[in-house]
C-alpha cells in the first residue's frame, strides 16, 4: 500500500467527484489515463512491448544489451533500439451493477465510481494494446463484451460500460459461474463491485474465476459514508436491494457497525491472499489512480 | 412537608421536553437509503441492549437531576405540629391599606376602593381583627387593630381623599409594623391602590415585606385613562413694557393616550376669568400656552390657570400668588446749596429712575423740608440734623425701614458722630471733611474697593467671574470709618479702611457707604457696577426676598415670616411678635399652628389664607405634577417585588425566628448535593460515551 502514498500531484485531477462533470466516458477513461502517465515519466514499467518503433542515440546509463550492432556496424554510431507494446493478454472488466452499487453520499455513486474506473483500465490496457472485454451483472450477467485488441473496440467496450444502469439484486455465485463460462482465454480478470453479498457466495464466485486461470484483481468499491456510518439522527434505514426497514440510532451501533464491516472487509483480503488473488478496498472519494496503480502492478507482475 | 415556592414546581414540566423532543424526533424520523442492512443486523442485539440502557440510565441521572434542583428550589420544609389547643384561638389580622392620593379621584376609583374595603371587612371572621390605613405620601392610621368593625367601616366611610402623590414604599413600611405588632395569628396585608406607576420610588426598590406576612391587592385602576393638566408653569416679568406686563407660560399635559381636542384653558385672576384659550394636546403629548396678564395693580393676587377635563378634576387648577410690585418709593435727602453743576443725587436718579428696569422711584428732598416716611431713605451726604431728626429716622429705620448714610466730601466727622454715631456703632475718624489723597484729580493717589464679601447679599450678584468688577473703580477720597460691634463690613478699600457698613438696628437696616454717591470723591457713577450696586443697596435695605409663586402639596410654610414680608411690601411696618396669625386652608378651614413652631404642612391644592390683625397674605399650593400621571402599573409584580420570598409561607399560627425558618428548610442543601451528583455521575458517563465514539 506504500507505493500509493508516492503518487505524484497530478493526481488532484482525478478527483472522481470532479470527473462526473465530463459527460464522455471515453474522455473521462482518456484524462484519468494520460494524467496518471504523465506522472510516470520515470516509470521503469514502460519498455515491455516487442514492435520496433526508432532508433535513438545512446547516452551513458541505457542498457547496452539494447544497442543495435548492425547499426554500429554501418554508422560506427551506438543506437538504441526503441520497441512499442504489444500483447496477446486480454483484460476482462466485471462491474457489479446490483441495486446496492447505486449509492453515493458526496456526489458520486459506486456504480459511476466503478464505470470511471472500467473505462479508465479499459482505456489504459488498451494502450498497452492487450484485448479489452466487458461484463456487467446484478443477479445474472447483463452486458458482456468479448475481449478483443482491435482498435475500434475500445469505443465498443466503452459504450458498453456506459450502458450500464443499476439492476436489481446481486447473485454472485450464478453471475461469476456464467462469466467464467465465457472466458474462453485466460487473462486478467478485474473485478469491480462492493461485494454486498453473502462473503461465502463472493469468494466462490471469484475462486470460480481464479481457478479458470485468470489472474483476477477484486476492487472493493464503497462509499465513505459506509466505511465510517456517521450519521447524526435517529433514522429509518432501507436497503436498496431487499427494501427491508430498520430503525437505527447511529450513535448506538457505529462502533459495532464499523467492527463488523472491518472484520468482512479483512476477511475477504485474507480468502483473496490465499487464493492468490488482489484485493484492493477504494472508497469513491479516493483518486483512481489508486486503481490505476493496482492494476499496472499486477500486471507487471505477469509479465 | 410543604414548600416555600410551590410555584416552583411548574419548572418540573421541563424535564419532559428531552423526553417529548425524544418522542416527536423518533415520529418524524427520516428514511435513509442505505445500500445493505446486512452488517446492521450482523450487530449483536447485546451491543444495543447496552447502548440504550447507557442512553436511558443518562437520560433518567439528567431528569432526576433536574427534579432535584427543582424540588430544591421549591424549598420544602417540615412543618412545625401546631399545639392543639392553640388553634381554636388564631385569628387573622387584617391590615387594610388604602390609597387615597390624588389620583384616585379618577373617575369612580376612589368609590370602588372603599367598597373594596368595606368587603375585606364583610368577609372577616368575628374573631379577626382590623386596621384601617389611609395613604399617600404620608400614612395615616385610621384605625389600630380592632374587632370594632362597624367602627372601622365608620372610618372608611368618613375618609375623604387627598391631594397629595402616592408613595407605597412607606405605607407598607407602616402596614408591616401594624401588622408586626398584631403577635401571633395571620397577617395579611390588603393593599387596595390604582397602583400608579409613579408611586414607586427608586429609594423603596429594595423593601421586602417581613416573613409570615401576606400581601393581597385589590386593583382599581387601569391601563385605559385620559388626563390634562397644567405644568411647567412659569412666571416672568416682562422687562421691556412699562406698565409691569406679566407673563405666565404653562404647558397642557395630556396623559393617556387619547388626542384632546379643543381643550379650554382659563386663567383666572382675583376670581374673575380673564382670558381663554383653546387647545389641541396629543395622547401622550403636551402643549404649550402663553397669556399675558393685563396691568395689575400694586399687591398681591391669586392667579388660576384652569383646564377643562372632566375625568380627573382635581388637577385641572394651577394656582399661583403673582406679586404687582409697583414702584418702591425712595427719598434721596440731599442738600439743595451743593454749589455745583449738578446734585450729589444726580447720579443715583439717573441710575435707579429707569422706568422699565427699576422697580424704585427715587425722589429728592431736602433736610429741612424731610418728612420721614416710605421705606427707604438715602442720606446723600448732609449733616445728620437735629436731634429730634436722628430721633425720626431712628424710629423710622426700627420699624423696619430702610437707610443708606452717603459720606461724601460734605461729611464732617463731628457732625456725623454726634448724630449718627449716637444710635449706630460707626464713628469717623479725625477731624473735618475726609481729605482728598489726589490734589487736582492727578490719578496717581487714590484706593480701590477690593476686600469685598462676596457672600453678602449686596455682593453676591457680583460673585460670579464677568460679571461685574468694582476694582476697576477709583476713589480719591474717602471717609475713615471704624466700626463697633453689631456692624459688619461687606466691603473695605485696599488700605483696610471700611468702605461699606451694614448694621441691622431692630427691623430695620442702615448702610454706611463711606465715600460719595456721585463723581465727586470717585470714579464709581462712571462704572458699569454702579446702577447694579445701588439696586443692591436698596434691595437688601428693603429686605427684599424673591416670593415663590405656589408651593407643592406636602412642603411647608412659615406664615408669620410670609406676613412680616407682606408687612414689609405693604409698607405696614412689622409684625408685633405676640400678634395671633390664622391660617386658613382652601376651604377655609382654620389651621392650628403648633406652639414654638411657625411651619405650616400644606396638603390641600388651592390658596392657604394667612391672616393678623395688621395684614394679610395668602399662600397658593398646587399638586406634585407626577401625581397626575395616571400610568397603571402591573399590581401582580409590584406587589410580587414587595413580598418576601417567605411571606405566605407560615400562614397560620407560627412566625418562627430566622434561625427556625433556616433548620427548617435545610432540606434543599441536601437535595442540591444530590442533584450535583447526579449531573457529575452523567457527566462521567457521557464523557466516556464520548471518548468511545471519538476512539471510533
Amino acid at each position: 500500500m506504500n507505493q500509493f502514498q508516492s503518487v505524484p500531484p497530478t493526481t488532484r485531477f482525478l478527483d472522481p467527484v470532479a470527473l462526473t462533470r465530463i459527460a464522455s466516458l471515453e474522455l473521462i477513461a482518456r484524462t484519468v489515463v494520460e494524467g496518471f502517465i504523465s506522472g510516470l515519466h520515470r516509470s521503469p514499467h514502460l519498455g515491455f512491448s516487442v514492435n520496433f518503433a526508432e532508433y535513438n542515440p545512446y547516452r551513458p546509463g541505457d542498457d547496452i544489451r539494447r544497442i543495435d550492432w548492425k547499426v554500429y556496424a554501418r554508422t560506427d554510431r551506438f543506437f538504441i533500439k526503441e520497441y512499442e507494446g504489444e500483447t496477446n493478454t486480454s483484460i476482462h472488466l466485471i462491474l457489479d451493477c446490483s441495486r446496492s452499487m447505486f449509492y453515493g453520499a458526496h456526489g458520486i455513486t459506486k456504480l459511476e465510481y466503478g464505470q470511471f474506473l472500467a473505462a479508465s483500465l479499459g482505456y489504459f490496457a488498451f494502450k498497452q494494446r492487450d484485448a479489452v472485454g466487458f461484463i456487467s451483472y446484478d443477479e445474472d450477467v447483463v452486458q458482456y463484451v468479448p475481449a478483443r485488441g482491435s482498435v475500434g473496440h475500445l469505443n465498443t467496450v466503452l459504450h458498453a460500460i456506459e450502458e450500464t444502469h443499476p439492476g436489481e439484486k446481486t447473485d454472485f455465485v450464478k453471475s461469476l459461474v456464467r462469466v467464467s463460462e465465457r472466458l474462453r482465454r485466460r487473462g486478467l480478470v478485474v473485478v469491480i463491485s462492493d461485494l454486498y453479498d453473502e462473503p461465502l457466495n463472493v469468494m466462490n464466485g471469484l475462486r470460480h474465476l481464479a481457478f479458470r486461470g485468470n489472474d483476477v484483481i477484486v476492487f472493493q468499491i464503497l462509499d465513505p459514508v459506509e466505511l465510517r456510518f456517521d450519521f447524526r439522527d435517529a433514522a429509518q434505514f432501507v436497503d436498496m436491494e431487499t427494501r427491508t426497514e430498520m430503525h437505527v440510532i447511529p450513535d448506538f451501533i457505529r462502533q459495532e457497525y464499523r467492527r463488523v464491516l472491518q472484520n468482512q472487509i479483512s476477511e475477504y483480503e485474507k480468502e483473496c491472499r490465499k487464493d492468490r488473488m488482489d484485493f484492493c478496498l477504494i472508497d469513491t472519494s479516493q483518486p483512481l489512480d489508486r486503481a490505476l496503480f493496482s492494476y499496472l502492478v499486477r500486471r507487471e507482475q505477469l509479465y | 412537608m410543604s414548600f416555600v415556592n410551590p410555584w416552583f414546581l411548574i419548572g418540573a414540566l421541563a424535564a419532559g421536553i428531552p423526553i417529548l423532543l425524544h418522542l416527536i424526533k423518533r415520529a418524524h424520523a427520516r428514511r435513509i437509503e442505505f445500500p445493505t442492512l446486512a452488517f446492521l443486523r450482523r450487530i449483536s442485539k447485546k451491543t444495543i441492549r447496552y447502548q440504550k440502557l447507557r442512553h436511558l440510565l443518562l437520560l433518567l441521572l439528567r431528569v432526576l437531576a433536574f427534579l432535584l434542583i427543582v424540588f430544591a428550589f421549591m424549598r420544602p420544609y417540615r412543618e412545625k405540629a401546631a399545639p392543639v389547643a392553640a388553634v381554636g384561638k388564631l385569628t387573622t389580622a387584617h391590615i387594610i391599606v388604602l390609597d387615597n392620593s390624588l389620583s384616585m379621584g379618577y373617575q369612580d376609583r376612589w368609590a370602588r376602593a372603599k367598597k373594596a374595603a368595606t368587603d375585606i371587612i364583610g368577609r372577616s371572621s368575628p374573631d379577626d381583627k382590623v386596621a384601617v390605613l389611609q395613604f399617600s405620601d404620608r400614612t395615616v392610621a385610621s384605625t389600630q387593630l380592632t374587632n370594632d368593625f362597624s367602627d372601622a367601616l365608620d372610618r372608611i366611610e368618613s375618609m375623604e381623599l387627598s391631594d397629595r402623590s402616592t408613595r407605597y414604599g412607606q405605607a407598607l413600611r407602616a402596614a408591616e409594623k401594624v401588622a408586626l405588632d398584631a403577635g401571633t395569628g395571620k397577617r395579611i396585608i390588603h393593599l387596595i391602590s390604582d397602583f400608579q406607576k409613579n408611586g414607586w420610588m427608586a429609594e423603596d426598590r429594595d423593601f421586602r415585606l417581613s416573613a409570615g406576612i401576606e400581601l393581597q391587592h385589590v386593583d382599581v385602576g387601569s391601563d385605559d385613562f385620559s388626563n390634562l393638566t397644567i405644568r411647567d408653569v412659569h412666571v416672568s416679568e416682562s422687562d421691556q413694557s412699562a406698565d409691569n406686563e406679566i407673563r405666565i407660560k404653562a404647558s397642557v399635559a395630556n396623559f393617556g393616550n387619547i388626542d384632546r381636542k379643543n381643550i379650554q384653558v382659563a386663567l383666572l385672576v382675583d376670581g374673575r376669568s380673564v382670558a381663554e384659550k383653546r387647545v389641541d394636546v396629543a395622547g401622550g403629548g403636551s402643549q404649550g400656552i402663553e397669556f399675558q396678564l393685563p396691568g395689575l395693580i400694586s399687591g398681591t393676587h391669586p392667579v388660576i390657570l384652569e383646564v377643562d377635563d372632566p375625568y380627573l378634576t382635581r388637577d385641572n387648577k394651577f394656582y399661583m400668588a403673582i406679586e404687582a410690585r409697583g414702584k418702591t418709593p425712595v427719598l434721596v435727602v440731599e442738600s439743595n446749596d451743593a454749589g455745583g453743576p449738578r446734585s450729589s443725587g444726580f447720579f443715583l436718579l439717573k441710575a435707579l429712575n429707569v422706568d422699565a428696569l427699576s422697580p424704585y422711584k427715587l425722589t429728592e428732598a431736602s433736610p429741612q423740608s424731610l418728612t420721614v416716611s416710605g421705606r427707604l431713605i438715602i442720606w446723600n451726604d448732609v449733616p445728620g440734623g437735629t436731634a429730634a431728626m436722628q430721633k425720626k429716622l431712628q424710629d423710622f429705620v426700627k420699624g423696619g425701614g430702610g437707610l443708606a448714610v452717603v459720606l461724601g466730601g460734605a461729611a464732617q466727622s463731628a457732625d456725623f458722630n454726634r448724630s449718627f454715631g449716637s444710635w449706630l456703632p460707626v464713628r469717623i475718624d479725625g477731624s473735618g471733611a475726609p481729605e482728598s489723597l489726589s490734589k487736582g484729580r492727578s490719578f496717581d493717589s487714590y484706593v480701590l474697593m477690593t476686600d469685598i464679601r462676596t457672600d453678602h447679599p449686596i455682593f453676591q450678584p457680583f460673585s460670579r467671574p464677568h460679571s461685574g468688577s468694582f476694582s476697576s473703580a477709583r476713589f480719591f477720597r474717602h471717609a475713615r470709618i471704624s466700626v463697633g460691634a453689631g456692624a459688619e463690613v461687606p466691603a473695605r478699600f485696599d488700605n483696610g479702611d471700611p468702605a461699606l457698613v451694614a448694621i441691622h438696628v431692630d427691623k430695620g437696616r442702615v448702610l454706611v457707604f463711606a465715600s460719595s454717591a456721585d463723581d465727586s470723591s470717585n470714579d464709581l457713577p462712571l462704572k458699569a457696577v454702579y446702577a447694579p450696586f445701588w439696586q443692591q443697596v436698596l434691595r437688601y435695605l428693603e429686605n427684599f426676598q424673591e416670593r415663590r409663586h405656589w408651593l407643592d402639596v406636602g412642603e411647608t410654610m412659615a406664615p408669620k415670616k410670609l406676613l412680616l414680608g407682606a408687612a414689609l411690601r405693604q409698607a405696614k411696618g412689622s409684625l408685633d411678635a405676640d400678634e395671633s396669625v390664622v391660617v386658613l386652608d382652601p376651604q377655609k378651614q382654620r389651621i392650628s399652628i403648633a406652639p414654638g413652631s411657625d411651619d405650616v404642612a400644606v396638603d390641600k391644592t388651592g390658596f392657604y389664607e394667612i391672616r393678623s390683625m395688621s395684614v394679610n397674605s395668602f399662600v397658593a399650593v398646587n399638586a406634585a405634577a407626577r401625581e397626575s400621571d395616571l400610568t397603571h402599573g402591573n399590581a401582580e409584580e409590584m406587589t410580587a417585588g414587595w413580598m418576601s420570598s417567605e411571606s405566605s409561607v407560615f400562614p397560620q399560627n407560627e412566625h418562627p425566628t430566622a434561625e427556625e425558618q433556616d433548620h427548617r428548610q435545610r432540606l434543599w442543601a441536601l437535595l442540591l448535593i444530590a442533584a450535583a451528583l447526579f449531573l457529575i455521575s452523567e457527566l462521567a458517563l457521557s464523557n466516556h460515551g464520548l471518548r468511545s465514539r471519538k476512539e471510533a
